[in-house]
């Protein structure tokens, strides 16, 4: 390869490489920018499926309970 | 293989890596209160320009054949295994106190001074042989 060549290519690849740096391709993203989606923690996830359950099973409670209150009044 | 061209080479991938080490061992991506990034970030944006140019210096050392030219090019390599290192040091542009950029930071060093010990014996080498013809 000539010298000639090889400044061509290289000043491509410096152009390509300034490219790279405004795109940031070159790093990782940044955490809390704008277009990053949040991910949810794993300790919030497990509180709010808790909360959940705790919720279906109160409900369930009650309503056995109503069933039960007007299984005994038609008894 | 002769010396020069091992040594070449070396160069290149030793350069290859500095510039794709923040994908490697990524710095912080979190951003300050004002919503501006870290100083850590400024300094490994000027460290891929910096790297950028090892890359296509070394690659010149596979292309140059004269001696003078390849003292040149082992010469600037030297410089710029040594700006590397220093970029993050707090009188130049710095680096977080308490973030992953000081992971980053240490590969770095590393890499960068194994850069400049290769540019040291690319003059090396090219000294003695101007010296020999």
């Amino acid at each position: 390869m000539t010298v000639q060549k090889f400044l061509a290519i290289a000043f491509l690849i410096f152009l390509l490489g300034i490219g790279i740096l405004y795109t940031g391709v070159n790093r990782v993203p940044f955490r809390n920018s704008k277009n990053h989606e949040h991910h949810q923690s794993n300790l919030l996830t497990g509180a709010v499926a808790l909360n959940s359950s705790r919720d279906i099973l109160i409900t369930m409670l009650t309503s056995n309970i109503n069933m039960i209150s007007e299984h005994k009044k038609r008894s | 293989m002769k010396k020069s061209k091992l040594l070449s080479w070396i160069a290149v991938f030793i350069s290859l890596f500095l510039l794709i080490l923040p994908r490697l061992v990524p710095i912080c991506d979190g951003l300050t209160k004002t919503g501006s990034p870290m100083t850590c970030h400024y300094t490994y944006q000027a460290e891929f320009i910096i790297t950028l140019l090892a890359v296509i210096v070394s690659a010149a050392l596979l292309v140059l054949r004269t001696n003078e030219a390849r003292l040149l090019a082992g010469f600037i390599i030297i410089l710029l295994g040594i700006s590397s290192i220093l970029l993050p040091q707090p009188w130049a542009i710095g680096i977080c106190e308490n973030g992953s950029c000081l992971k980053t930071t240490f590969f770095l060093t590393i890499g960068a001074a194994l850069l400049a010990v290769t540019g040291a014996g690319v003059v090396w080498t090219a000294w003695g042989s101007s010296k020999d013809s």
